[in-house]
Parts: C-alpha cells; sequence; structure tokens
C-alpha cells in the first residue's frame, strides 16, 4: 500500500481511530499496529508476508539464541547474517550477478550458463532486512537485549510507517517504545500533521512534478546538453522530494500513533561538503553503514589509505544497496571517491584557508548532482549519449520553461528549510496558528493542483 | 520567568479530539480556499485541455483560433497534416517569395479531409482569401480508428470546459493556475524541446503556424509501410474537403505531396507518388496542369527527425524547392488573382 493512494487514506484513519481507542491497552495496540503493518505490506503482495515474517522469526530466534546460549551467540549472529544477505542475494542481487558473469563469458567466446531467476523484489526488502540485521547485530554485540515478546519483535520489524522504505531504525530506539504506553501532547499532534502535510507537498509537488520533467531530459536520444543539466537538476530535486516527503510522512503518521521516529534527512542540499552531505542525506542509511560496514572494515584505524579503501568499500557497497546495477555501483564508487578527495583536503588545509562558503556549496552540489546523473542514467549507452549531448548548448523554449519551472519548485522548500535552519525544524509546525494554517492550506491547495502528475509509487520502494 | 509547563499527554478518545481540534484550522482554510475557486471557476470559467492527446489538443485548439484570426489577405496558406505543420519554414518560405505573407493551418493526419476542411471553411468564412491555399501531407492517411475519434473530438472543443461538478470545477481553477509556472510536459521529446503546451503554442503562434519536430535526426531506420495508401474513412471525407476547396476557387489551390523516406526504393515511391496525386486531384477537383513542380519526392534518412517529418536540413530543402515552385507558378499564374466575391 502506498501513502499516495485511495487505499492508505482510508487505511490510515481507521487504524488511527481504532489505535486510540484502545486507549492504554498496550498489547492490544500492539496486535492492531502488527495486524495493520501485515495489511499494509500484504496490500502490495500477500505472497511476501510470507517472505516477512520469516525474516523476523529467524532474527527473534537468532538473537534469543544469543541471550540464552551466549556460547554460541556467533553461530546465531552468523545464522541472522546468512539469512538475511541470501535473501537479499536471491530475490536482489542473482540476476544482476548472473547477467554480469553471462556477458562477461560471452565477451570471452564461452556460452553463458547461469540462468536468470526472474523473481520479483519485495518491495522495501533492503529496508526491513537492514533493520533486522542491525538488531542481531546489537544484540551480539550487547548494545541491546534480545526481545522476549514475539509480537512486539514483528510489529518493530514490520511498523507500517517505516515499513517499505525507512528510516532504518535501530532496536534501541524503536524497541523501548513498543514496550511502554504511548501516549500523545497536543504539540505532538501539531507537528505530526506539519510532517505529514509537508511529507506529502515534498512527494507530490517537488517530486513528482520534477519527476516528470527529468523523465523528459533522461532519453538515449537526448542532443541537446540544457536537457542534461537541467534534467539532472530536475531529478535531484525529485529523489529530494520523493524520498524525503516519504520520510517526512512516515515519522509524522508514527508521531500521531504516538511514536518517534528518527529524521531521515536534514536539509541536505545546503552541505558544504560531500562528508556533511552524507550526514544529512539518508541518514539513517549513512548511520547504518558506519556503524555496521566501515567501522567494521577498520574505519580509520588503520592508516590514511586504508582509510580511504574502506571509504571507497563503504559508498560502492551503498551504492549497490540502492540496486543491482552499474549505474548504482558507478554512483557509489563516485561518492566514495569524493569523500576520500575531500579527506585528503581536510587534512591538508587548515580551517582558515578552506574554500568560501558559496563557492564550497556550489562544488558540493555540483558533485551531488554529478552523482545524481549516474543515478538516474539507467544505461551505458544513455550514460554515454547524455554526456556527448552536452557539447550543443542550444537553449529551446522548454528550456526557459524548465528553468523557470525548477525556481518555483525550489523557492518554498529553501524557504522552509532556511528558516528551520535558524529557528528549528519545527518553525512552521510550532507557528502562530493563522501562518501554520497558510502554509498548510498553501500547500494542500498546490497538490490539489498538480494532481494529475501524482506517482502512486515512491523511489525508494524499488529498493 | 515562570517556566513552560510540560505538554499535557493525553491518550484515548481525547487524542481523537485533541487530533481533529490541531486539523480544524487547515480543515477549514482549505474548504474556504475551495470554495474561493469554485465561485472564481463559475464567474470566469477556463477551459483544461484532456490528460490524454494533449499534444494533438494542443495543435489543434491553437490553430482553430488561428483560423480566426490570421490576416484574411494572408498570400499562401496551408492546411493538411503534421507533415506540412513541421517540414515547411514560414520565414525562408516568405523569403523565397519577395516577402509574401505565409500562414500555417495543419493540423494532424488524424484530423483527415473532414478536419482540414473544417479548419479551411473557418479561414473563409471571415473572408479569408489566399493567392495559394497549399493542401500539404502525406501520400499515407492514417489508421482510422479511436484516435482519429478522438481527435474529431477535439476539434469540436480542444480546450473543453470542465464538466459542472463541484470537484472538477474546482480543480480546473487550481490546475489552470498551477501550469502556467509548472507545466506539464508534452509526451517525450516534444515535453523536452518545447516544454508544456503553453510554450509550444507560443512557438506555434510565433512561427505563423509551423512547428520543428524536437528529434535532429533518425536514428533507427524507417520502419517498412506502404508506399502509398489512403483508407475507407479518408477517402469518404474528400468530397469534404473538396466542397471547402471549390468554396475558395480550385485555381488557387496546389497539392504539396510531402517527400517520403528511403524505406522503398525509388521506383516504387516515386510510382506511389504519382499515384496519390491522380488519385487526390481528381478527389479534390483540382487541375493537376498546375501541380507545382520540382518538388522533392524522396529524401535520404539524413534529412528526417521521425518517420515523416523532417528536420532542419530537410525542412530547408523542401522549402527551398517550394518557394521555387511557387515563383514558378506565380509566373505563370499571376497574382493576384481577382476575387469575384470581392
Amino acid at each position: 500500500m502506498s501513502f499516495v493512494s485511495l487505499a492508505f487514506a482510508v487505511f490510515f484513519p481507521v487504524v488511527l481511530v481504532l489505535y486510540h481507542l484502545l486507549g492504554a491497552r498496550l498489547r492490544a495496540q500492539n496486535a492492531l499496529l502488527l495486524a495493520a503493518s501485515y495489511l499494509f505490506y500484504g496490500w502490495w503482495d500477500w505472497r511476501f508476508l510470507g517472505l516477512l515474517l520469516f525474516t523476523s522469526l529467524v532474527d527473534y530466534a537468532a538473537a534469543r539464541l544469543m541471550a540464552e546460549r551466549p556460547a554460541r551467540r556467533g553461530v546465531a549472529l552468523a545464522v541472522s547474517l546468512s539469512m538475511n544477505l541470501g535473501v537479499l542475494f536471491a530475490f536482489k542481487y542473482f540476476d544482476f550477478f548472473a547477467d554480469s558473469l553471462n556477458a562477461l563469458l560471452a565477451q570471452f567466446g564461452a556460452t553463458p550458463s547461469f540462468t536468470l531467476l526472474h523473481v520479483i523484489l519485495p518491495v522495501g526488502i533492503s529496508f526491513y532486512t537492514f533493520q533486522s540485521m542491525a538488531y542481531t547485530i546489537d544484540v551480539y554485540r550487547g548494545v541491546v537485549a534480545a526481545e522476549r515478546d514475539l509480537p512486539r519483535f514483528l510489529t518493530y520489524v514490520a511498523f507500517f510507517p517505516q515499513l517499505v522504505a525507512g528510516p532504518i531504525e535501530r532496536a534501541r530506539h524503536m524497541l523501548p517504545q513498543f514496550a511502554r504506553p504511548r501516549h500523545v501532547t497536543l504539540d505532538g499532534l501539531r507537528r505530526g500533521l506539519w510532517l505529514i502535510v509537508w511529507g506529502y507537498y515534498l512527494k507530490i509537488v517537488l517530486g513528482d512534478v520534477s519527476g516528470a520533467y527529468a523523465d523528459a531530459a533522461f532519453r538515449v536520444d537526448q542532443t541537446f546538453g540544457w536537457s542534461v543539466i537541467l534534467g539532472t537538476v530536475a531529478f535531484g530535486l525529485q529523489i529530494y522530494g520523493d524520498f524525503s516527503g516519504y520520510s517526512a510522512i512516515a515519522k509524522g503518521t508514527a508521531a500521531l500513533l504516538g511514536f518517534e521516529l528518527m529524521w531521515n534527512f536534514d536539509r541536505p542540499y545546503w552541505s558544504l561538503d560531500v562528508r556533511e552531505f552524507w550526514q544529512r542525506w539518508h541518514i539513517s542509511l549513512s548511520t547504518w553503514l558506519r556503524d555496521y560496514l566501515y567501522i567494521p572494515l577498520g574505519g580509520n584505524r588503520r592508516g590514511r589509505l586504508r582509510t580511504m579503501l574502506n571509504l571507497f568499500l563503504t559508498m560502492v557497497l551503498g551504492g549497490l544497496w540502492h540496486g543491482a546495477a552499474w549505474n548504482f555501483v558507478l554512483w557509489g564508487a563516485w561518492h566514495g571517491a569524493l569523500l576520500g578527495v575531500h579527506r585528503v583536503y581536510d587534512a591538508a588545509l587548515p580551517a582558515q584557508r578552506r574554500l568560501p562558503v558559496p563557492l564550497a556549496w556550489a562544488l558540493t552540489t555540483l558533485a551531488v548532482f554529478i552523482g545524481w546523473f549516474f543515478f538516474r542514467a539507467r544505461s551505458w549507452p544513455m550514460i554515454t549519449g547524455m554526456t556527448a549531448a552536452l557539447g550543443n548548448l542550444t537553449w529551446t523554449p522548454g528550456h526557459g520553461a524548465l528553468l523557470v519551472a525548477l525556481a518555483v519548485l525550489i523557492a518554498p522548500v529553501a524557504l522552509v528549510e532556511w528558516l528551520q535552519a535558524r529557528r528549528g525544524a519545527w518553525v512552521v509546525a510550532d507557528a502562530p496558528v493563522p501562518v501554520r494554517v497558510l502554509w498548510e492550506a498553501a500547500a494542500l491547495l498546490v497538490m490539489v493542483a498538480v494532481m494529475d502528475r501524482v506517482r502512486a509509487e515512491f523511489i525508494y520502494f524499488q529498493f | 520567568m515562570p517556566a513552560a509547563a510540560p505538554p499535557t499527554p493525553i491518550a484515548g478518545v481525547a487524542a481523537l479530539l485533541a487530533l481533529a481540534r490541531a486539523a480544524l484550522p487547515t480543515g477549514l482554510a482549505v474548504l474556504l480556499a475551495f470554495a474561493a475557486a469554485d465561485l472564481w471557476q463559475m464567474l470566469d470559467p477556463i477551459s483544461v485541455l484532456p490528460a490524454s492527446g494533449r499534444l494533438e489538443a494542443a495543435i489543434v485548439g491553437a490553430q482553430l483560433d488561428r483560423a480566426r484570426t490570421i490576416p484574411a489577405d494572408t498570400d499562401v496558406v496551408t492546411i493538411g497534416d503534421s507533415a506540412g505543420l513541421i517540414n515547411i519554414d514560414p520565414g525562408a518560405l516568405r523569403a523565397g517569395l519577395d516577402g509574401a505573407s505565409v500562414e500555417g493551418l495543419n493540423t494532424v493526419g488524424f484530423a483527415g479531409p473532414h478536419g482540414h476542411a473544417r479548419m479551411l471553411n473557418d479561414f473563409l468564412a471571415r473572408g479569408g482569401r489566399p493567392q495559394r491555399l497549399l493542401v500539404a501531407m502525406r501520400n499515407l492517411s492514417p489508421p482510422s480508428g479511436a484516435s482519429a475519434r478522438q481527435v474529431e473530438r477535439l476539434f469540436v472543443s480542444p480546450r473543453a470546459l470542465p464538466p459542472p461538478r463541484l470537484l472538477p470545477r474546482i480543480r480546473a481553477r487550481l490546475q489552470g493556475g498551477a501550469e502556467t509556472l509548472l507545466y506539464l510536459p508534452l509526451p517525450g521529446a516534444w515535453g523536452d524541446y518545447y516544454g508544456g503546451v503553453e510554450q509550444y503554442d507560443a512557438f506555434l503562434r510565433e512561427r505563423h503556424g509551423f512547428v520543428h519536430d524536437p528529434v535532429p535526426a533518425r536514428a533507427t531506420p524507417f520502419p517498412v509501410v506502404p508506399p502509398f495508401g489512403l483508407n475507407d474513412t479518408f477517402r469518404a471525407e474528400l468530397p469534404e474537403l473538396a466542397a471547402a476547396i471549390a468554396a475558395l476557387g480550385a485555381d488557387r489551390v496546389r497539392l504539396v505531396l510531402m517527400p517520403e523516406n528511403d524505406a522503398w526504393d525509388a521506383e516504387t515511391t516515386a510510382a506511389g507518388h504519382a499515384a496519390a496525386l491522380r488519385e487526390l486531384h481528381t478527389a479534390l477537383g483540382l487541375d493537376a496542369a498546375r501541380q507545382l513542380d520540382g518538388l522533392p519526392i524522396r529524401l535520404g534518412p539524413e534529412s528526417f527527425a521521425s518517420f515523416g517529418h523532417l528536420n532542419a536540413a530537410g525542412r530547408a530543402q523542401l522549402t527551398a524547392a517550394l518557394a521555387a515552385a511557387l515563383r514558378r507558378d506565380r509566373a505563370r499564374y499571376p497574382w493576384p488573382i481577382a476575387d469575384l466575391q470581392g
């Protein structure tokens, strides 16, 4: 079930009313959330409910085993990791590697020998397996206690606001929230409502409207350089609107249920270097990669060269997490290289000799958007064709219109984020009623105005 | 200063009531804005383009409007399909005819002779008397079917007012306001090159009723189609166009069949071209002796943007040949022609 669907428009209010009518009956509320979450997931394809249940049960059992048989902790963790990574590999990566190997073999004149599985990618599989894996690793490390209550654990893994596109929550943050009575406050409700309205605005207006412009520009037969440049900007806005919008809706819906989800985005396009960008973009994934991949690889503890290699490997694997395709690997490698260059630059120059802020911002934004080009151009012919088009800077009537449209899309979001930077994340939600109402009503009206471009799917569903 | 009291936790029904309280002001504001939008739409209704066939609707809508607004004494006017809309450069044609005024009223192939006649009749009805009317089109008629019927509806009302129900009325007003800045791109490469309907419409009007195919060169081989073919629907509508032509005077009208691509060999293409000329001259009541000469029948793939549309190079080549042919034609049958009705 997508947040942008009639089904959700019915589903969520019903769940919300039932949930609050249950009052302080915690187990009943959790049971309701579990049933609602499985309905939410099964609405897309009920067959994959079994997979969700299976991975959850294995991780629950593995953690219990770690708690009850400390000597077998390693085995239990190995089982959990093998199962999660195995499921991910089978559903998401097998065909990619098999196809790539077949192509490589064909290059050398050998007969392709790997049969492709052609299985459907279960929606959100990368999100919930990573969340579940983080739990077993944390139990292994002793960071969090193994959960005894099975329904509570199942609800933690399947919690519908963040099940299919994150944030990838940590057990130590979320599990306690399922274990204690949840209360809401008037402020919390108001903030939750604001997040939902703002999230839908980001998704429908910034994301989907820009998406139509990006789709028009990203073509194998593209010949106009300005279409490549402006189309890439449009895609950068689309993916930000789409994903941060989802995260805001998730945080908002959870808030109405009395839960607190982490912030997944923190004004990433204001970053002054690439490292800062990754501290602000998809925070739940970047911290996951840091804690469960980069640091175990050695982090920055084994010399500069090894640090850079670790960064590079982490980002390449982070790229691959987004999708089983070479352009994602390229995107990850690009960011890995950028982080390495930034590390050298950071070590070489004292703070007072750094680039001026506007230049640092411009270079960072340029680097990030070059990365988005690789992310969106899903085939080698598209990458080469569109790169070649940069040689033709003919200005067409569409470019002027697109420039205006992008400015119109950016302005309100930039204004809100600028205010947030000065007065805090809740600047609009906590504003005097007339100001808040004006913002929310205007956002809703613009959404209705561009409703003809709405896409029910979110980009990150496919990851 | 006393410390602010911590927020009071609420649960159960109280939480639902608090939620309603938090949402109420915005909800009321939105309802108020909807009412204002509806009132505005009722007082000053704006039309909307259909979601499907936007490009066709934009072309037909703009050309219908232009048929009623271009100068009645325009020297050269064209009607016909999208090949005529795209393959002629009005500036170059005007220059080639010593400054003669040129206006295009071509639409799309699906419009068929009925649509072309409608465009001509609209122009004639307001006193239009061009020195030359060019029926500019390919020698193939598009398949008749659902798309043809859709375009037929566009001729009746290309920019339809929304149905009188409440929500479509409100949406039309809000959508119309948003599209000025946040345009909805036209399909495919057209959206990339032109942007939305408004930009396309402005380009078409600025170029006297002609546009460009945004693809600079054909990237893939042409599909093989019959070299000449008019379907029954097209043939059945030809008398309607013949009647409109007769109202103007057939001596002012010239048939311009667009050059075909090289999917077929030269002989087959030439035979198809000749067959089309014969059939169309007869059906439209035109004098075959007045046929423009020297127009290219066949061009190579480097001149094409898409299947029947020329690119910039092809357009320049065809327009130069057309200007030369019209100059020769004018020498044989001089302008201005005395207008019996005038």
